[in-house]
């Protein structure tokens, strides 16, 4: 075995690249997956929302407690619903793979999710996009299909173009973490970040 | 009833008429359940339950009610879909994944009146015999998700839901289950997969009808928001009173969004067929913006094909054809079908003559390809193709034959493929190549030589092995 190469055989690495959490700025902001009493609770009554005999069900509503409490899917934290649901890690695994709306890695402490479909991109959201990069000293460039967060160097912003967000009547639109931001014009981008600053 | 007033500025335009969204923007009006109650909410309910279910599935079939999702189907015939002599369970479910570009109703409904859709998804379980149902939510509604399961507690504390409701013996329990952002959670056969906690692959109809085999391989009714919210109506109108809103094969309301460049794009209720788009874009939009004038519309969201303003249609056959210009279409499912489009979800997209349709039509194909689920070949393979040949028209680095190809691999996918996905990603292409073949063209040139990187990889394979 080649000495210099300490990684395990392709295949491996590969499912590794699919599990592993990249590391980013944005991580001091959320606290390491735990397994809690108030997870389990949330747990317990998200499962008894389907059949007994369909707990893969609360799949996606697992991820999101995952993810609403720790900003991120961890590998321990697939290996928990996994364990929770009582299905192989790798059934977890293609769920979170798939889905836009789960991420993998930290995102910054405030995440703002541009639209970038017609109506928006019409209104100006691909201007948004660059002024709120400006402001926040992202460097988007790195940005796939694969990997759509970029992080600010301070880890305090994050950035992710999605697609319609339903409200193109007040377009351009964003998300800044849960709160809906209508209108937002390039020219606006400044006040939004403003409102969560202090 | 109370008089009611709307916000200031959010008045509804006179050529409205605001059955669903009564509520929406009102005065004085906030989602818990007081001010629904105080409007007589729920008394709908207490109706139905006295009812034979099979009695208000006849109501619906007579009301010519058309699903509002997008494709237009009778809710009521959807209904008997159900096998007579089921059983397992059957589940209801409520489409709330509006996710369809240039679609947003289902937002204001789940934002700021949920009782009205929680009241019809009460009746309609109670209709087609479910005692389980879903409201399948798109993830970037959180806020709406929370006051949904606010509001499903708040009934139930009334003793709307949860088990005898109302002395009728009827049990009924409404979940919220949150999406996680993929549009083709949307479709019904997705959903259900993403229900149960797989990747959303859809399956292939037949022979997997939901109301035959959907969740968990039950019966299972899927409608969207809205059209669970006019059952209610239905049901205080009776079916016929009901179906003599809108037009002949067309009846009710329905609520068309409005986007792009008009002077007040917004969400507007109309009669189904009573209302052109002369009068939509100009008396209710206020027209295009200064100095601007109206190119092209893409009626029912970005899967429908685009119309162009000058266009003049052939509409109806024989004794009843009759040429209409793009002006006078009248915004109903029959119109809009035997135009070339369709009125799917109630999506208007409006270009104005600033708009490059190169531009427009790059963005459109960026979407399909984000979003395809990938377990068809030609449409995992087919979008994210079309999304590179019209990067590089728009971007003038394309040759006239790519213009050819574009359009071929569209008419590849069209058909071809599990779900109506992929005649959702083909028809934007192969409608605006028809419709402005020669605008596309013109940015083309023979003398472009682009050389993709599967391009670049094979010639360099091929000098190596020569």
């Amino acid at each position: 075995m080649s000495s210099s190469n300490s990684d395990s055989s392709p295949r491996s690495s590969v499912l590794q690249k699919n599990i592993e959490s990249p590391k980013t700025p944005g991580e001091k902001f959320f606290p390491p997956f735990e397994v809690t009493k108030e997870l389990e609770a949330e747990a317990e009554k998200r499962i008894a929302q389907y059949p007994a005999d369909q707990k893969r069900s609360a799949v996606l509503p697992l991820l999101h407690e995952v993810q609403h409490r720790h900003g991120f899917i961890s590998p321990e934290s697939i290996e928990w619903v996994a364990s929770k649901l009582g299905i192989a890690p790798i059934k977890v695994v293609e769920v979170v793979t798939f889905y836009p709306g789960f991420r993998q890695k930290a995102p910054g402490k405030l995440h703002f999710r541009v639209c970038r479909t017609l109506s928006c991109a019409m209104g100006g959201s691909y201007e948004l996009m660059d002024q709120l990069c400006e402001l926040a000293k992202i460097d988007r460039s790195g940005a796939s299909h694969g990997d759509a967060i970029s992080v600010s160097p301070c880890g305090k912003y994050s950035v992710e173009f999605a697609e319609c967000l339903a409200s193109c009547g007040t377009a351009p639109v964003c998300l800044v973490n849960d709160d809906f931001h209508e209108g937002v014009t390039a020219d606006k981008a400044a006040d939004l970040i403003r409102q969560y600053e202090g | 009833m109370s008089n009611i007033t709307y916000l200031p500025g959010k008045e509804p335009h006179e050529k409205e008429h605001r059955l669903i969204f009564k509520n929406i923007d009102r005065q004085g009006w906030n989602p818990t359940i007081t001010p629904y109650l105080e409007e007589g909410g729920y008394e709908m309910l207490k109706k139905a339950l006295k009812m034979d279910p099979k009695a208000i599935i006849e109501e619906v079939k007579t009301s010519g009610l058309r699903g509002r999702g997008g494709a237009g189907f009778p809710t009521g015939i959807k209904w008997g879909f159900i096998p007579p002599n089921n059983t397992k369970p059957v589940y209801l479910i409520c489409n709330c994944d509006e996710s369809e570009p240039g679609t947003f109703k289902d937002r204001y409904i789940v934002h700021q009146d949920p009782h009205q859709l929680i009241e019809g998804m009460i009746i309609s379980a109670f209709a087609v015999g479910a005692h389980t149902a879903y409201i399948y939510i798109r993830e970037e509604f959180p806020e709406a998700a929370r006051i949904l399961e606010r509001e499903i507690a708040a009934a139930r504390d009334k003793g709307f839901l949860g088990r005898n409701i109302l002395g009728s013996g009827f049990d009924l329990e409404i979940h919220v289950h949150r999406g996680a952002a993929a549009y083709i959670c949307g479709e019904e056969t997705g959903l259900i997969e993403s229900l149960e906690g797989k990747r959303p692959y859809p399956r292939i109809k037949p022979p997997y009808f939901p109301a035959a085999m959907g969740l968990y391989m039950s019966p299972t009714i899927v409608n969207n928001v809205e059209s669970l919210c006019h059952v209610v109506h239905i049901l205080r109108m009776g079916g016929a009173e009901y179906l003599k809103l809108g037009t002949p094969r067309n009846s009710g309301t329905r609520i068309v969004c409005v986007s792009g460049d008009v002077q007040k794009p917004g969400y507007y209720e109309i009669e189904v067929g009573k209302v052109t788009f002369e009068e939509l874009l100009f008396d209710m939009c206020g027209g295009p913006k200064e100095g601007r004038k109206l190119k092209a519309v893409i009626p029912g969201g970005s899967s429908s094909k685009i119309l162009r303003c000058d266009e003049t249609f052939k509409i109806g056959r024989g004794d009843d054809a009759k040429d209409l210009t793009f002006w006078q279409l009248p915004l109903d499912f029959d119109t809009l079908a035997a135009a070339g489009s369709m009125a799917g979800s109630g999506g208007v997209i409006v270009m104005d003559d600033s708009r490059r349709m190169s531009w427009v039509l790059n963005n459109i194909t960026h979407f399909y390809a984000h979003e395809s689920c990938g377990q068809c070949t030609p449409c995992r393979e087919g979008s994210t193709w079309m999304k590179k040949v019209s990067d590089r028209i728009e971007e003038g680095k394309a040759t006239p034959d790519d213009v050819k190809t574009l359009e071929e691999i569209a008419y590849q996918i069209d058909g071809k493929t599990v779900c109506a996905f992929g005649e959702a990603s083909a028809w934007p292409v192969e409608a605006m190549i028809d419709k402005y073949r020669d605008e596309l063209l013109a940015e083309t040139s023979a003398d472009n030589d682009y050389k993709s990187s599967e391009r670049l990889e094979q010639e360099k394979f091929l000098a190596a092995v020569r």
